[in-house]
């Protein structure tokens, strides 16, 4: 089954870039500007990862991220926030809000491919590893 | 076909970030040209207007966009523009102001000769 990635992201180039990466694995993309707009898709829809801007106008990508992790429609949907600040300061953002992991930018289209099918590989063999036990 | 260089891009670098995908790179220098031209103009604009969290957030976003079209030296210019901002540097912000102001010049004439090149 083709996985669907919801990518949120103020800046149309890293909207672009990200979604023709995420085409370009055999995935498929929805994308918005901003978080508001994604609530269609994020809770009428059946969606396999979030890839969600830290940077962004109105609702912060790390308080969106809160509330997508505390509402019980959304809480078990991956979700990874990606942003041009350091790995480090990315880390410490994702551990306080709850996100499963982070991407650095610029990223080019074969690492976000290898990132992604990593990501979901992991997250299979967990899901292996708990239906097992 | 794109040139390796241009002045103000690295298009090898672009390139080699999107698998070689040249269309898709054109299109990404078209949405810079159409959407970010202005970029350092709105800065000032927010400045000017006592929105320093705008210029930043403006300054953050040309940080990737421009290392997608292989615009490093912007790229560079917009790094230390958003710690300047940050910092509240003001001795800093107008000679770094004017640096990136000079350096988006130099990458939308790029893009422009480019455009006109025969495909």
């Amino acid at each position: 089954m083709t996985r669907h990635v919801v990518i949120i992201d103020d800046s149309d180039i890293d909207l672009k870039v990200l979604s023709a990466a995420i085409d370009a694995c055999g995935m498929r993309a929805s994308v918005f500007c901003n978080g508001i707009d994604a609530n269609e898709v994020l809770f009428g829809e059946a969606v396999d990862l979030i890839i969600l801007d830290v940077e962004m106008p109105f609702v912060h990508g790390t308080v969106k991220a809160r509330i997508l992790k505390e509402h019980p429609d959304t809480k078990d949907i991956p979700l990874l926030l990606i942003s041009g600040k350091s790995a480090a300061e990315m880390q410490t953002l994702s551990e306080e809000c709850g996100a499963d992991g982070y991407i650095t930018k610029p990223i080019s289209r074969q690492h976000l491919c290898n990132t992604l099918r990593q990501f979901f590989a992991d997250d299979q063999a967990a899901s292996d590893n708990a239906t097992s036990c | 076909m794109l040139p390796e260089t241009l002045p103000g891009l690295n298009l090898a670098q672009a390139l080699e970030r999107q698998d070689g995908d040249v269309a898709f790179v054109k299109s990404l220098l078209l949405v810079f040209a159409s959407k970010h031209g202005e970029v350092d103009r709105e800065i000032r604009q927010a400045l000017s207007c006592g929105d320093r969290e705008q210029a930043i957030r403006c300054v953050h976003t040309m940080k990737s966009v421009s290392s997608y079209i292989g615009a490093t030296q912007l790229q560079t210019l917009a790094t230390k523009l958003e710690s300047v901002l940050k910092e509240e540097d003001e001795v800093q912000l107008k000679p770094l102001l004017a640096d990136f102001s000079t350096e988006v010049g130099q990458v939308m004439a790029s893009i422009d000769k480019l455009e006109l090149e025969p495909a």
